[in-house]
């Protein structure tokens, strides 16, 4: 499993060709986060700082990922984490919606 | 960036849906070769307002841009929910899906883990259907909902932020929601998709992917009645479990007069390759009922719809008064329209009759040739049910199990209400077959309960009794007086003469208060 950046999720923005975008600080900690990401379905999911991260492959082994909200991450994940106490009910309101 | 196709199909003023494709702007990096070449952008057109149109900075854009080949997908796999599922999850907390959604999205505190986790399921499993944000797979996305409301799709919106916006990057739709007719939504987005694959095929005709999405949508025309049918009802809160329990239901009434079963469960579907518009009686019935519906509730509602047929039996006074006045979209306002409503069917019928201190509901049923039954159901929830078309004796029976029943106000109240329904909440085929209650759509039955309200209590005779009163009318005494005299319900008169600005929220408050004061013991 290795992790390569899709740029367009990458600042800086340009009209017409960006999704939504991965903090500048995620860069160094992407191929990590994809490490410990659990996968759903054909995506994988991880968090970081209380924000939820996914993961889509895009070639044999080849995996980019983008921030998501916590209502995108399937709900049986999401509550295993919460009961896991590795995420917090604040942490999942706060981020529901968007990531700010 | 130069655009190599764009196919749209609709009309914008009405329905639209549009693709663009164009070459990727990154090559193909990051992303499957597939989708790669389906890169573009697309817009929705509902009632002339483009929901993709957005601002990115200083520049305004139509089309919302990404990898397409998520979103043709995802319509393939969700066809048949987004235009034949209507019921909400949970339970219906708003007009329409997207504020429903929002209303329903956090679990109540008071939930066990497994309730929880249950209603969280629940819920993101109707998104995933519902939501097109449910494909967006890290693109930026309108937050825009497709379901079936009654005979029409309902397409709704929002504004929430998703994670990764930029500050500068804002979709210009408000909130709101519109409902059209299914073969105005249904054809230009199997249009789109058509042509789209078939666009996609030629770039690369061996593709898996893009023969997958070819065989999905090939399948969409093939036999899907039954499969729609009871997603249309909706019994039950599983798609397997909602197909057994329509096909049971029909076995169960073999016995009965084939015509009476096919007025009952056929007639009024208008059948396409790809889609089902309109709706029979009994689906019509089960799309205002609790998915949660006892099995014997089932068997009665549709034994009861089967007992009422009788063609032609519609009373040609009622026939006249009868008119669509449907809810579609979010700029009616459910209130104000019942009241309209009210008002003009007294003026139709000259009511109320000179001198008389209340209006006589039960004359007008009379009069109109309406039925009133009474009909058990275990579900308390349901007040009434109405029935009416042109296959069916025209019919509101009431639930004795609801509290409304217990006292002559509150069956006035709900027959007023219900007759709300049986003049103007017709369907396609002026069918009408509701459960009134909590799963009935929260607009419709607002109007209702606005239309009772000003039918049993119209203006000119609220200031009538309001003047003849000894007293003041901002006293317990003065709305016990006036509610004895129309014969309604206190609480009833309280919230109308409110309402009708007799009232200050002040004083209905302090009325309310001294009235729950009076009822204490000691």
């Amino acid at each position: 499993m290795e992790y390569q950046s899709n740029p367009k999720h990458t600042e800086p923005w340009q009209t017409g060709r960006k999704g939504s975008l991965c903090p500048k600080e995620m860069k160094l900690l992407a191929a990590g986060l994809l490490e410990k990401s659990e996968l759903v379905g054909k995506k994988r999911f991880a968090f970081q700082d209380g924000r939820p991260y996914c993961a889509q492959q895009h070639g044999d082994d080849l995996w980019h990922g983008y921030p998501v909200s916590w209502k995108e991450v399937p709900a049986e994940l999401r509550n295993k984490w919460k009961r896991a106490k590795l995420i917090t009910k604040r942490e999942i309101d706060r981020y529901w919606e968007c990531d700010t | 960036m130069s655009t190599r196709k764009v196919i749209l199909e609709g009309d914008t003023s009405r329905f639209a849906f549009s693709v663009a494709f164009q070459n990727d702007p990154d090559g193909g990096s990051g992303a499957a070769l597939e989708e790669s070449l389906s890169w573009g952008g697309f817009a929705i057109w509902v009632e002339g307002q483009n929901l993709c149109l957005h601002r990115e900075g200083d520049t305004i854009i139509e089309y919302a841009h990404w990898y397409l080949l998520p979103l043709f997908e995802w319509f393939s796999a969700c066809w048949d929910y987004l235009l034949h599922e209507q019921r909400l999850p949970l339970r219906v907390a708003g007009d329409d899906s997207w504020t429903s959604l929002r209303a329903t999205a956090k679990s109540p505190p008071a939930l066990n883990d497994e309730e929880e986790l249950a209603w969280e399921v629940e819920w993101q499993q109707w998104w995933l259907r519902h939501s097109l944000l449910a494909c967006r797979q890290g693109g930026l996305f309108p937050d825009v909902m497709f379901r079936r409301w009654r005979d029409l799709v309902e397409v709704s919106w929002g504004q929430r932020r998703l994670a990764g916006q930029p500050e500068h990057f804002r979709f210009l739709a408000g909130e709101g929601f519109t409902r059209l007719p299914v073969p105005e939504v249904a054809q230009p987005i199997y249009s789109v998709l058509c042509q789209a694959e078939s666009y996609l095929l030629s770039l690369a005709p061996t593709s898996r992917r893009f023969l997958r999405l070819k065989d999905g949508l090939e399948s969409l025309s093939k036999e899907h009645e039954t499969r729609r049918l009871s997603l249309l009802a909706g019994i039950d809160t599983t798609v397997t479990n909602q197909e057994k329990r329509w096909d049971e239901m029909i076995a169960r009434n073999r016995t009965k007069p084939p015509a009476a079963v096919k007025a009952t469960f056929h007639d009024g579907i208008e059948k396409s390759a790809t889609y089902l518009a309109g709706s029979c009686q009994a689906a019509l019935m089960f799309g205002s009922v609790a998915p949660t519906i006892d099995e014997d509730d089932t068997v009665a509602l549709a034994g009861k719809l089967i007992d009422l047929y009788s063609p032609g039996s519609e009373s040609s006074k009622l026939g006249e008064l009868v008119r669509e006045e449907v809810i579609n979209d979010s700029l009616k306002e459910p209130w104000a329209q019942g009241y309209r409503l009210a008002e003009d069917f007294m003026e139709e019928l000259s009511l109320p009759a000179d001198g008389v201190d209340w209006v006589d509901i039960r004359a007008i049923y009379n009069d109109l040739g309406i039925h009133i039954d009474q009909f058990f159901l275990k579900d308390r929830g349901i007040r009434a049910v109405s029935v009416a078309g042109p296959d069916h004796r025209t019919a509101t029976l009431l639930n004795p199990d609801h509290p409304t029943y217990l006292g002559e106000s509150g069956q006035r109240f709900t027959l007023a209400h219900e007759l709300c329904h049986i003049l103007f909440d017709r369907g396609y085929g002026a069918r009408l077959a509701i459960a009134s209650g909590p799963w009935a759509p929260r607009d419709v039955e607002a109007r209702a309960n606005a239309f009772a309200a000003m039918l049993l209590m119209p203006t000119d005779l609220v200031n009538r009794l309001a003047r003849s009163l000894a007293g003041s009318v901002d006293s317990v005494e003065g709305i016990r007086e006036i509610a004895d005299r129309m014969h309604t319900s206190f609480k009833a008169t309280l919230e109308h003469l409110k309402n009708l600005n007799f009232l200050s929220q002040e004083e209905h408050d302090f009325i309310e208060m001294q009235e729950r004061q009076g009822k204490l013991p000691g």
